[in-house]
């Protein structure tokens, strides 16, 4: 090879190995601006991004305003899909350190968000147990002991396991457990301490009590109440033979971490004792009948929601579906963490049993979001102990104190202010706190914003400042589904013809109208001139659905009026050239169930 | 996948302080938020998001379980450097962590051993010295088990 041969090649793996180098440290942190819809956010909504996380602030019942975390995907599928609004981000550079540092410290963030909330809930459960134990309760009711059914014993596969357990720990291991737990109880109950190791008396009572109670279905042979149980729904399909396998290896697992947890020193563990347990005998039951089985995964916390429309309903079930497909077929491919998965299979089977419970029965569907574990609660008997009733007032006097104080820090910390603490001002002092000052801040990130800046607090204004004060390598816009949608048309269609009969709701073929997009007869957010025009002819079109709706008063309880004069007050700033009202779309009517 | 990356078409339309504030006043009493949380709604719609939260978890990617462990072990170090960092008592410390691991889904998280590299890593975020690990309530209790060597390897990795 000639020396300049030799030269081009070194030069080239050179430019190779900068432009690696750079790519390995391309870090950005990217500013999101939604711009705005009817409803809750009708002054638009701001989020950041770090990698494929978005995080951001939301408004929860119990008016809290919290932070969140969520894939991009997620809120993608939400915003731009089926609230059908544009997205904006701004990208601004960050080196690798920054990026690290902004995402631990809003980790943080989120974590100590989290333990306030636990600690307000642990403070209300603990309230809640004194109360009953003053009055003399003969019973508890404790989660995950529900899962069970005491009253049927000798169930073949709790059997199997309890021989399991006397194999591999001895044939007296669980009978000295529960002469442990017994002797802790009774010195619980005789001496109550406040704290031990920072652990509440009650948490400790509640653990030491579902110990006992899990021993005593072990011992007995219960089984899983057969409420508790889903999956012998028509359609189910039975086990394949590699199905089969997995799932005896799984059941092995689940085994293997009974005995486990039984050995552990965790003062938590009664709780994963027993939904593992109940697992376990979910899974028998599963390789038993030959069909996928799981645990009902809803908490006391659900939510329940009506749905009565047919194609609603017909939509969900398709989409839950397709979800618990993908979820067995991510199960029965998970080689790492197979419990997570088998998590996430538990959520989605729940969630479809939900949905086909309200198409067959017409029953409320229970609605909770992530990843759950089953935890349905049982009585739990303390007709055995007598509690100081006198120690156990003091307690309760402390702890009715601090649920006040904490109730009233959390509603002050995580409240919501229209101006001074929304979803921009929140965001800037997440990102701001994560360094000491703002000179760190600014050299760090390349520019700086206070929430007092100007008008930042909203969020279409803090989109045009960021974009003014931080150095900004690149753009990304997201048209809404609709814009998205119209774009898509053949370019052999008559444009004129395309835009007249998608203007309007009446003859669009993009969109349905929905009861919660208020009554309006043109969109606007595709258009500037004819705005005050359209807008004018939005606001006559709410006036006559209030009309309608005083008429319908006696039937409706005021619905279509309150929807009447809701569609009213959003064609108001259609006359000034604004643009907030665009439409929604149903999940039923979005092209992929999620993206 | 629906995604499809275009140039700027429309950019948040610049609005004098005066039409903003209008604006922002006519909409204030329907304003309860910037956002609601979907899936704690009561229409139908909450049902599908509620779904959507886990099974879009990682953007793009079906492998969901991965999704969660990522964000499980972010949040296994942020509570062990608060941990490290506070005067926390061992038992609230761990039952923080059993906090987090339900919420990713996981029951047993003793036999996560991420848990425990998670954990290092905390503690190196923390600023604790190597051989101080060790002296820390909870973490004294480890270094007679192989949980110890995940701790320090997600130390010495960070």
């Amino acid at each position: 090879m000639s020396q300049s041969a030799v030269l081009r090649v070194f030069l080239l793996a050179c430019l190779f190995w900068a432009v690696s180098a750079q790519a390995e440290d391309e870090r950005t942190l990217d500013f999101i601006y939604v711009n705005a819809n009817t409803g809750e956010s009708a002054g638009g909504h701001t989020a950041i991004r770090l990698g494929s996380t978005v995080f951001h602030y939301q408004f929860f019942p119990q008016g809290r305003f919290l932070l969140v975390r969520e894939s991009w995907s997620h809120f993608r599928y939400i915003y731009n899909e089926l609230r059908n609004r544009s997205i904006f981000i701004v990208r601004t550079p960050l080196k690798p350190a920054v990026y690290a540092k902004l995402r631990n410290h809003l980790t943080g963030l989120l974590m100590v968000q989290q333990q306030d909330l636990n600690q307000l809930q642990d403070a209300e459960t603990q309230l809640n147990y004194l109360t009953q134990l003053i009055a003399g309760a003969d019973y508890l009711e404790i989660e995950a002991v529900g899962l069970f059914d005491r009253d049927r014993r000798n169930d073949e596969s709790m059997d199997r396991l309890h021989q399991i357990i006397q194999q591999q720990l001895g044939d007296d291991y669980l009978v000295q457990m529960r002469q442990q737990v017994e002797s802790k109880l009774v010195d619980l109950a005789v001496e109550p301490t406040r704290l031990s190791s920072g652990i509440p008396w009650v948490q400790r009572l509640q653990a030491l009590l579902l110990e006992r109670m899990f021993i005593q279905f072990v011992e007995t042979g219960a089984s899983l109440a057969e409420d508790s149980i889903f999956g012998e729904s028509v359609n189910t399909p039975e086990l394949t033979a590699n199905e089969r396998q997995i799932l005896e290896r799984y059941r092995k697992k689940l085994i293997a971490s009974v005995v486990g947890m039984l050995q552990s020193q965790r003062f938590d563990r009664s709780a994963p004792l027993m939904l593992q347990t109940a697992r376990y005998l979910a899974v028998d039951r599963s390789l038993e009948t030959g069909i996928l089985l799981t645990l009902d995964p809803f908490s006391l916390r659900a939510n329940p929601v009506t749905v009565t429309q047919k194609d609603e309903l017909h939509g969900l079930q398709v989409q839950l579906q397709q979800d618990a497909i993908q979820a067995q077929h991510n199960f029965f491919n998970e080689t790492v963490h197979p419990d997570i998965a088998y998590a996430i299979l538990e959520s989605s089977m729940g969630r479809l049993h939900e949905i086909e419970g309200a198409m067959f029965y017409g029953r409320p569907v229970r609605v909770e979001p992530g990843i759950l574990l089953p935890a349905r609660k049982g009585r739990v008997s303390i007709a055995d102990f007598s509690f100081p009733r006198a120690r156990l007032s003091v307690f309760f006097d402390e702890t009715k104190v601090k649920l006040s104080q904490l109730k009233q820090q959390i509603g002050q910390r995580y409240t919501y202010d229209l101006i001074a603490q929304n979803c921009a001002t929140e965001l800037l002092r997440a990102v701001n706190s994560a360094f000491i000052d703002p000179t760190a801040g600014q050299q760090a990130l390349g520019g700086w914003l206070t929430p007092d800046d100007g008008l930042v607090f909203i969020p279409n204004q803090f989109y045009t400042q960021i974009t003014a004060h931080f150095p900004t390598q690149k753009r990304e816009y997201f048209p809404s589904r609709r814009l998205r949608q119209l774009e898509q048309f053949d370019e052999n269609e008559y444009p004129l013809l395309i835009g007249l009969r998608e203007s309007n709701t009446l003859s669009s073929t993009l969109y349905t109208p929905r009861i919660e997009d208020t009554p309006f007869l043109f969109f606007t957010d595709d258009t500037l001139l004819l705005r005050p025009v359209q807008g004018a002819a939005n606001l006559l079109w709410g006036v006559v659905h209030s009309v309608g709706g005083v008429l319908a008063l006696p039937v409706d309880r005021g619905e279509r009026l309150h929807q009447g004069l809701r569609g009213m007050f959003y064609s108001l700033p259609e006359l000034v050239f604004g643009n907030i009202r665009k439409g929604t779309y149903g999940f039923s009517e979005t092209t992929t169930a999620g993206p | 996948m629906i995604e499809s990356l275009i140039e700027i078409k429309e950019e948040p339309m610049r609005i004098s302080k005066t039409t903003a504030i209008f604006l922002m006043l006519m909409v204030s009493s329907f304003l309860v938020g910037c956002s609601i949380s979907y899936s704690t709604g009561k229409s139908s719609d909450s049902i599908s998001a509620s779904s959507d939260s886990i099974s879009a978890s990682s953007d793009g990617d079906d492998n969901t379980a991965a999704a969660a462990i990522n964000n499980y072990a972010e949040d296994v170090a942020a509570a062990t450097m608060h941990y490290a960092s506070s005067t926390d008592e061992s038992g609230q410390f761990l039952q923080t962590i059993a906090n987090i691991a339900r919420s990713h889904g996981i029951v047993d998280w003793e036999q996560v051993k991420l848990t425990f590299t998670a954990m290092g890593k905390g503690l190196k975020q923390a600023g604790v010295e190597e051989e101080t690990i060790s002296t820390l309530a909870y973490f004294d209790t480890l270094p007679k088990r192989a949980d110890y060597l995940l701790v320090l390897k997600g130390y010495r990795q960070s």
